[in-house]
């Protein structure tokens, strides 16, 4: 290949990851914890309970409903599972006469949802939080930002990370020879560009899989031309791509509703054995009334995985079309992105391919300074680009972890019945992150480095602490005589994490940036290729 | 346990493609390799690789199958990475040690199966 055209590709692989490196880090993490969304959502409730078969929250929820909502214009039911402890529902009150009908926001109203026990059936009131939730929408969305703006932003980072990706390849010699190549007892540079290769390429099938998948979850805000050209609205496009029951208009005629686990067990059969996810009822309470189950996000390769709809006797009326073979794409690009089908097994080769991930792009922006440091003038007064670069990495390979562990401590810390409680959760985060990248601006580099990682370590290993101490029905003894593995794997993984920044913490306290090479030659051959 | 099998096929498969790479025989095993015993071992490990795709086809069909091969793989490789410059010998030796339990794994898997 050509020389010129590699080192433009060089230039170009870079920049593309220095540029938004730090920000790209923080989605990978988020976006990495989010593969434990629900197990995160369960521990940051501990007023919660087991997760459980779905029968007995169908028959409370249905109960509860129909109780405080017997007349509304529709209930919706997220059904708990072998992962999640809770169900979730909410309704939709008939619109006043005369009022706008409002349009369904995704919003909370806390007046018009509540949470179930998946094991009673009965309803729990867990504390003000965002839970693993926030973990997910930060990853593609940001935070502190208009939410459009956001998606804009995170779909730039993720192309830069593509370009990243794509000229990265382009510009490794050898792909193939240094395959299992890691020397880590090599002069710094050399090792460095080692660990950032090994976690590139052994791991590249997942990293250019989750860049490209996760920009075609958002395909239709960032290339809307397709959906303009061949929809008159945005409503229309929605229909099509998410085929929902016609709606009915209400009889009048009071009828009980069916059963609701009796549905679910038809809508299973319907299936194959399929799980049954989200209930939407509509009429509740009245002859003309609807029950449409969705199937479960994970049942498929696929993430959408149609539904049925019952009458109000529980009689099968209709299945959602088959969906057609761009809708199936979208869908399995979707579905592999979030690997909701993941069982265990496959959930942990995510997870750990995802953290792969996260070495990767840290390794990277090390890579950048490191590969520069011996080529300064002055060593030991770098110019304000090369701190710049340093103090942000500093802050953020650090902070970001930190940033989520304070997350998980002020859920336990702060007062339950606290005023925005959940948001201050969030803000908590954001503070540690910024006092991070503030703490490395103050400290000599080295010191930094290993006074943030042991900090960043030091908060995620004592998570299992604080919430024994905080909430001593989900220590981890309690949590494995209940029987709870997860949150009793969730504890574990905290501490080898923690073990993981401290191992971090304990390289850079003895690393020694290399003396004025003497063989300049190789030490600039070297360098040539890092860059 | 055809799960496990996978993993442990995925791991042997890059241990024997590792060590039919001249570069890394002298860690690994202690020796060069002659050219023949070389493309053996290489074989050997594209064999195991092909082992573990037939495991996770086997438990989860070809579709699920397909993800997770090709996230042992990553994994097994970036094990062996990992691993190979502190304790190679034993890195290698587990390799053979990964294949024999793997394939035991999968056999009894299989007889499980058919009764």
């Amino acid at each position: 290949m050509n020389g010129s055209f590699r080192q433009s590709m060089a230039w170009l692989h870079t920049w593309s990851g220095l540029l938004v490196g730090w920000v790209l880090l923080a989605m990978f993490l988020t976006g990495t914890a989010t593969y434990f969304r629900p197990e995160i959502t369960r521990w940051m409730e501990p007023e919660t309970g087991m997760p459980a078969d779905y029968h007995i929250a169908a028959a409370g929820a249905a109960a509860y409903l129909s109780k405080v909502a017997p007349d509304a214009k529709s209930w919706s039911i997220t059904l708990p599972n072998e992962r999640q402890a809770t169900a979730n529902v909410s309704w939709q009150p008939q619109p006043k006469p005369g009022e706008e009908e409002k349009p369904r926001r995704r919003g909370r109203n806390r007046d018009t949802q509540a949470t179930l026990d998946a094991v009673t059936g009965e309803v729990v009131k867990p504390r003000d939080t965002r839970g693993g939730e926030f973990f997910y929408r930060f990853h593609f969305q940001m935070h502190y930002l208009p939410v459009i703006w956001g998606r804009w932003f995170a779909g730039l980072c993720a192309m830069f990370m593509l370009v990243a990706i794509v000229s990265g390849v382009i510009t490794h010699k050898r792909i193939f020879k240094d395959f299992f190549t890691f020397r880590p007892t090599k002069a710094a540079q050399r090792s460095w560009l080692d660990a950032h290769n090994m976690t590139a390429v052994l791991a590249l099938p997942f990293h250019a899989m989750i860049t490209y998948t996760g920009l075609v979850t958002l395909m239709a805000l960032y290339m809307p031309w397709g959906v303009l050209a061949n929809y008159t609205s945005d409503d229309a496009y929605f229909k099509a791509v998410f085929p929902r029951a016609e709606e009915v208009e209400r009889s009048g005629v009071p009828s009980p509703l069916a059963p609701l686990p009796k549905v679910l067990d038809e809508a299973s059969k319907a299936w194959g054995g399929g799980r049954p996810w989200i209930i939407n009822v509509s009429n509740p309470g009245d002859a003309s009334a609807r029950i449409e189950v969705t199937r479960h996000s994970g049942d498929k390769l696929s993430y959408r995985g149609g539904s049925l709809t019952f009458d109000a006797n529980g009689k099968l009326l209709s299945r959602s079309p088959e969906p057609g073979p761009a809708n199936v794409t979208a869908g399995a690009m979707y579905g592999l992105h979030m690997g909701r089908f993941a069982e265990p097994v496959l959930r942990w080769v995510y997870f750990l391919c995802s953290l792969a991930g996260c070495a990767m792009v840290g390794t990277g922006l090390v890579l950048w300074s490191v590969a520069r440091r011996q080529k300064l003038p002055d060593p030991e007064r770098p110019h304000f680009g090369f701190r710049l670069v340093e103090k942000l990495n500093i802050g953020t390979i650090a902070g970001v972890p930190a940033g989520m562990a304070a997350m998980l401590w002020a859920n336990r810390l702060l007062p339950a019945e606290m005023a925005n409680r959940s948001p201050w959760e969030v803000h908590s985060m954001f503070i540690l992150w910024g006092g991070m990248i503030l703490y490395a601006c103050l400290r000599p580099s080295k010191k930094a480095w290993m006074e943030t990682l042991g900090l960043a370590a030091v908060m995620v290993a004592a998570l299992p602490i604080v919430s024994a101490v905080t909430t001593p029905q989900r220590n981890l003894f309690a949590n494995a005589m209940r029987g709870d593995w997860a949150m009793v794997a969730f504890d574990l993984t905290l501490v080898a994490l923690g073990a993981l920044l401290a191992f971090c913490g304990w390289k850079a306290a003895r690393y020694k940036p290399a003396a004025k090479p003497k063989r300049k030659a190789r030490a600039t051959a070297i360098a040539s290729e890092a860059a | 346990m055809t799960h496990l099998a996978m993993l442990l096929f995925a791991y042997a498969g890059f241990v024997g493609i590792c060590a039919s790479m001249a570069k890394h025989q002298p860690e690994l095993l202690g020796a060069k390799l002659e050219p023949v015993r070389q493309r053996q071992v290489r074989w050997g490990g594209a064999a195991a690789l092909a082992a573990a795709y037939a495991c996770a086809v086997l438990a989860d069909g070809w579709k699920f199958g397909s993800v997770e091969w090709v996230g042992a793989i990553s994994l097994a490789a970036l094990t062996l990475t990992l691993v190979a410059p502190y304790r190679p010998r034993q890195a290698a030796q587990a390799g053979a040690g990964a294949a024999f339990v793997g394939a035991m794994l999968l056999a009894s898997a299989l007889l499980l199966s058919v009764k």
